[in-house]
């Protein structure tokens, strides 16, 4: 869903793996609601700037998740009074923001067994 | 009111955005993004375009992701607001149920009307659909046809003899198979004791023509038709479960038949139907044409084929075409001047074919009967709506829009006919039990009739469209009024009946009902009327007191005059000598339940000749037992016998036609021939000796009296012969019942129990259809009757209780009782009155599909539809006098006070 078209694929990819881009997401707005560039914003500023998103991939997920029910939507105005689409996390957001932390602990756990193993045992 | 607040509300009421706010807002979602990277890339010292530039760039592909955000957006808010919408009806379903159960009298008086109404079109519905619709349950059923001999210009399909079916079914190129059967009933068991049973036999082809495969065992096989093969049998489905309890090991073992033992080799599916009998056969066994039922002349037989696909019609036209004449070349001997050739019929429109009428009709009425019961269940609806008009106006002020109360009072009769589909369903699973009953065999398979999904979803689809419709108009009457009025005004105003054009409303209804009803009522009269005239025709022959026998199955030595005649002579004497006889005779066709013609001529009279005449046979005495008057000449006498000169007599209409007023007695005719017919017409020719009066004895309805003649048993000729039966005029109708079967079975045991029948029972059987016809009409006239009965009540003593202060004031001034009464009743009736002159013209248009069905009346017979007029003015008056007798009652002094 991050990379469907080739100008994605052109971008620096550091494994953004299918479905991550909404734990970053989720995890971004259990700190309270934002709008889309904020999350970006957020996301950049943590990750200082490690990662690369297509920017504009960030909207579908968003549209997304709010059907799923996990986001709800609506507009606002910025501090400088802008209008603009505010998305908060619902009770079923925060519960699949938990399930997919613990299986992303899981999954990073194990990638690290491995990366760090010294030797095979056999 | 701004934009986002404007889209903020939209959502909080439920609604779905706009297309195009749907776009907009996407797109306002996406720029604010790119705008927003931008100004922090100028921030950052970035020139303004570049910024934007970079801004894009890392955005990514805008217009994918914009429609791929539009599809979502968009889907979510149709969904949602679906959802809302869902939430919503349940929650008014939810409501509905309470409040219904809280009135149970009007749920239950809406529920009754609807089920009556329902019920009756699913009733006729379900006749309709097994007999038109679907009459066969054999596969492919349209490429079944009935293949029969035209005797005669325009004569109906008739019977062949086993020689032409075996021509035929050697020599047309049609068909995929070809066959033919024949009915019989037979004593069951070695000692006789228990009972008959009737079954069907048939030739090679037979089952694999209607498609019908075993359930277990094995189909009649070729090898059960050769000459000495021992006899096999299959069962009928129902006849296997009630004998054998269904058990599957039947297969091997034997069963006696009228002293015959047959193997059984298989057992039919449940389905497996003909045509010819009304519950299926119990026993199915080989047809097998010896050389001598090949030879012999008696047409016995119609063929039942299969055609091979894509056989169009025209094709078998001249396949038929050429069968004839090649049959025509091979047997000139056998084809008499009325030969007219092959007749092929769609099977399943043969044998239902004069049922599909009056079934069509009575459907008709079941929709009027529905109409009704509905327009009477818009008038309670109404009746409640008004009595709510407070609540639903609270509603309103509150902010329900007009749609959610319409929403609210569809729901309300959702619930009524969903609750009525199911009271129907039952009710009318009940009555086509009923109905088969009524129509006494008429309507086939009576044995399939079940719960049958076609039914249901009428039954459903009927309720639903009903409740709906109802509800609709109800609303939209009732949910029209002003708010502020409704509240503001007290309980008297609120309650006048809400507008004036909702009383119009009301009456209107009322006029509607009474105009179906008129309608019912008129042909339930028509068709009495016919009833009664029926019932009143004197056919010519004694019903009360006659019992008759009928023989299927003589042993096959029976099959010469000769024997036949000795055992005719036996049988009669034995009746003669028993106590309680009054008289016995017998015949080769019993009044109402066959018929024989053949063409006759007056001998050196060619140019004589007018198709065929009836052709009877009887012994002497049959005259006398069945009142049969001789209106000239003399009776058939014992010395009438195969040696002694042959003698026939004419019926009167016979004697005027051919003779006119002279007398014909002392003149031969000649029997079984067209003019100009063969070398040899000694063996035709009878004398004439007598008169007798006509009789009505292929149908009681018959306008057109027949040419009849009839010949002595006695001298009746081999290729003439028919088996017999016998009547007896008896002091009751035990004597008469065992004094047949105990004479037929000292005559000849083997004959087997003969089917015994009362005359009065005959002709009642004769008048199936007419009765089936008119008691459903006289019910559903009945129903409309009373369901306008309750609609005049219900609105006139609503009325009333609308006006009661009105009243009060009347009366304090000084009004009458009476003329309070009257103008009660007056209000009342109107719209009624209305109603029945419109029924009127309505009846008249429509009365004229019904002359069919009628019977000495003419579609538009005054007598009977000033009777129904009368009728309905009548109930009218009762229905409305009720509530105005209230209303003379009202004392003013209360009445006046509750203000």
């Amino acid at each position: 869903m991050v990379r469907r078209s080739s100008s994605a694929a052109a971008q620096p990819d550091l494994g953004l793996l299918r479905g991550t881009l909404d734990l970053f997401v989720l995890k971004t707005l259990s700190w309270g609601p934002m709008h889309g560039l904020a999350v970006l914003q957020w996301i950049e500023r943590t990750t200082q700037r490690r990662l690369q998103i297509e920017e504009g991939a960030l909207y579908p997920a968003l549209h997304r998740m709010e059907a799923k029910g996990w986001l709800d939507a609506e507009w606002g105005h910025t501090d400088a009074g802008r209008r603009a689409k505010f998305y908060r996390l619902t009770a079923a957001g925060r519960r699949q923001l938990t399930a997919e932390l613990s299986k992303w602990q899981s999954y990073s756990e194990a990638v690290a067994m491995i990366v760090s193993a010294k030797e095979a045992s056999l | 009111m701004s934009d986002d607040s404007r889209w903020n509300l939209r959502r909080a009421l439920r609604l779905p955005p706009t297309r195009t706010r749907v776009r907009a807002a996407v797109d306002e979602e996406l720029e604010f993004h790119i705008e927003g990277r931008a100004a922090e890339l100028i921030a950052a010292g970035m020139p303004r375009d570049e910024a934007f530039a970079e801004a894009r760039r890392r955005f990514g592909d805008y217009a994918r992701i914009e429609r791929e955000v539009e599809q979502l957006s968009r889907r979510r808010s149709r969904r949602e607001a679906f959802g809302d919408w869902m939430e919503g009806v349940v929650g008014d379903l939810r409501y509905a149920i309470r409040s219904l159960t809280r009135q149970p009298l009007f749920a239950g008086a809406v529920v009754l009307t609807l089920t009556l109404g329902i019920g009756a079109t699913a009733a006729i519905f379900h006749a309709v659909d097994r007999v038109v619709l679907h009459p066969l349950p054999y596969p492919n059923a349209d490429r079944i046809v009935y293949l029969g001999q035209q005797w005669g210009k325009g004569s109906p399909i008739g019977a062949v003899s086993a020689g032409r079916f075996q021509f035929w079914h050697d020599n047309s190129r049609s068909f995929e198979s070809l066959g033919t059967s024949q009915t019989f009933s037979a004593q069951l068991g070695a000692d006789d004791a228990a009972g008959s049973i009737d079954g069907i036999k048939v030739t090679p082809e037979f089952l694999r023509t209607v498609g019908a495969t075993p359930e277990f065992g094995r189909p009649l096989a070729p090898r059960d038709y050769e000459p000495g093969a021992p006899a096999t049998a299959m069962l009928g489905h129902s006849f296997w479960m009630a004998r054998y309890g269904g058990n599957h090991d039947v297969i091997g073992k034997t069963i006696h038949l009228d002293s015959t033992t047959y193997a059984i080799v298989g057992v039919l599916p449940e389905s497996f139907e003909i045509a010819e009998l009304t519950h299926s056969p119990a026993v199915v066994v080989p047809l097998v044409f010896s050389d001598d039922v090949l030879a012999s002349p008696g047409a016995n037989f119609t063929a039942i084929g299969r055609l091979r696909a894509g056989v169009t019609a025209t094709q078998l036209g001249q396949d038929m075409t050429s069968v004839f004449a090649s049959y025509q070349r091979a047997f000139p001997e056998r084809v008499e001047k009325n030969d007219y050739g092959i007749v092929a019929l769609r099977y399943q429109d043969i044998f239902v074919s004069d049922i599909i009428s009056p079934l069509w009709i009575m459907f008709g009425a079941t929709l009027f009967v529905l109409l009704l019961a509905c327009a009477n269940v818009a008038n309670l609806a109404f009746a409640r709506a008004l009595s709510r008009q407070r609540e639903f106006a609270v509603r309103s002020a509150l902010g329900a829009g007009r749609s959610r109360l319409i929403r609210y009072i569809v729901a309300e009769m959702l619930v009524l006919g969903v609750a009525s589909a199911v009271t129907a369903t039952v009710a009318s699973l009940a009555t086509v039990r009923g109905l088969t009953g009524l129509a006494n065999g008429a309507l086939l398979h009576d044995a399939q009739l079940r719960l049958d999904p076609r039914v249901v979803v009428w039954t459903a689809a009927t309720a639903l469209i009903a409740s709906i419709i109802i509800a609709l108009v109800v609303a939209g009457a009732t949910t029209r009024t002003d708010v502020t009025r409704s509240l503001s005004s007290s309980a008297r105003a609120g309650g006048l009946g809400g507008s004036a054009s909702l009383r119009g409303l009301r009456g209107f209804l009322v006029s509607l009902e009474a105009a179906l009803a008129m309608v019912l009522l008129a042909g339930a009269g028509l068709l009495i009327t016919s009833f009664a005239n029926v019932l009143r025709v004197d056919g010519g022959f004694r019903r009360e007191g006659i019992y008759t026998a009928s023989i299927a199955h003589p042993p096959s030595d029976y099959s010469n005059s000769v024997t036949m005649h000795q055992f005719e002579d036996r049988v009669l004497s034995s009746l003669r000598a028993t106590p309680g006889i009054i008289g016995a005779g017998a015949t080769q066709t019993l009044p109402l339940v066959r018929g024989w013609n053949l063409p006759t001529t007056v001998e050196g009279h060619d140019d004589l000749t007018e198709g065929a005449s009836e052709f009877r046979a009887a012994s002497p005495g049959y005259f006398s037992t069945m009142g049969i008057r001789l209106v000239g000449g003399r009776d058939f006498s014992a010395l009438d016998v195969a040696a002694s000169p042959r003698v026939a007599l004419v019926s009167e209409a016979y004697a005027k036609r051919f003779f006119d007023d002279a007398t014909p007695i002392g003149r031969r005719i000649l029997i079984g021939c067209f003019k100009g017919c063969p070398r040899d017409t000694t063996r035709m020719a009878y004398e004439i000796v007598g008169v007798v009066a006509d009789l009505r004895d292929a149908s009681l309805e018959e306008k057109r009296l027949r040419h009849t003649v009839w010949v002595p048993l006695a001298q009746v000729e081999r290729r003439m012969l028919r088996v017999p039966a016998f009547v007896v005029r008896a002091t009751d109708a035990r004597v008469g019942a065992t004094a047949l079967r105990r004479a037929v079975a000292d005559a000849e045991p083997r004959m087997g129990i003969p089917d015994i029948a009362a005359m009065t029972d005959i002709v009642s059987r004769s008048m199936s259809w007419r009765r089936f016809s008119t008691v459903l009409m006289v019910c559903f006239a009945a129903l409309a009757l009373a369901l306008t009965c309750v609609g005049i009540y219900g609105v006139a003593s609503y009325s009333v209780s609308q006006r009661v202060q009105e009243i009060g004031v009347r009366i304090a001034l000084g009004a009458k009782p009476g003329s309070v009464v009257a103008l009660v009743v007056r209000q009342g009736v109107r719209p009624a009155v209305i109603g029945l002159l419109v029924g009127v013209v309505l009846a008249l248009g429509l009365s004229r599909i019904l002359t069919k069905l009628l019977f000495g009346v003419g579609p538009r017979d005054p007598l009977s539809f000033a009777a129904v007029a009368a009728v309905l003015l009548g109930v009218a008056i009762v229905a409305s006098y009720l509530p105005a007798r209230r209303a003379a009652r009202v004392d003013p002094a209360s009445a006046l006070r509750v203000e």
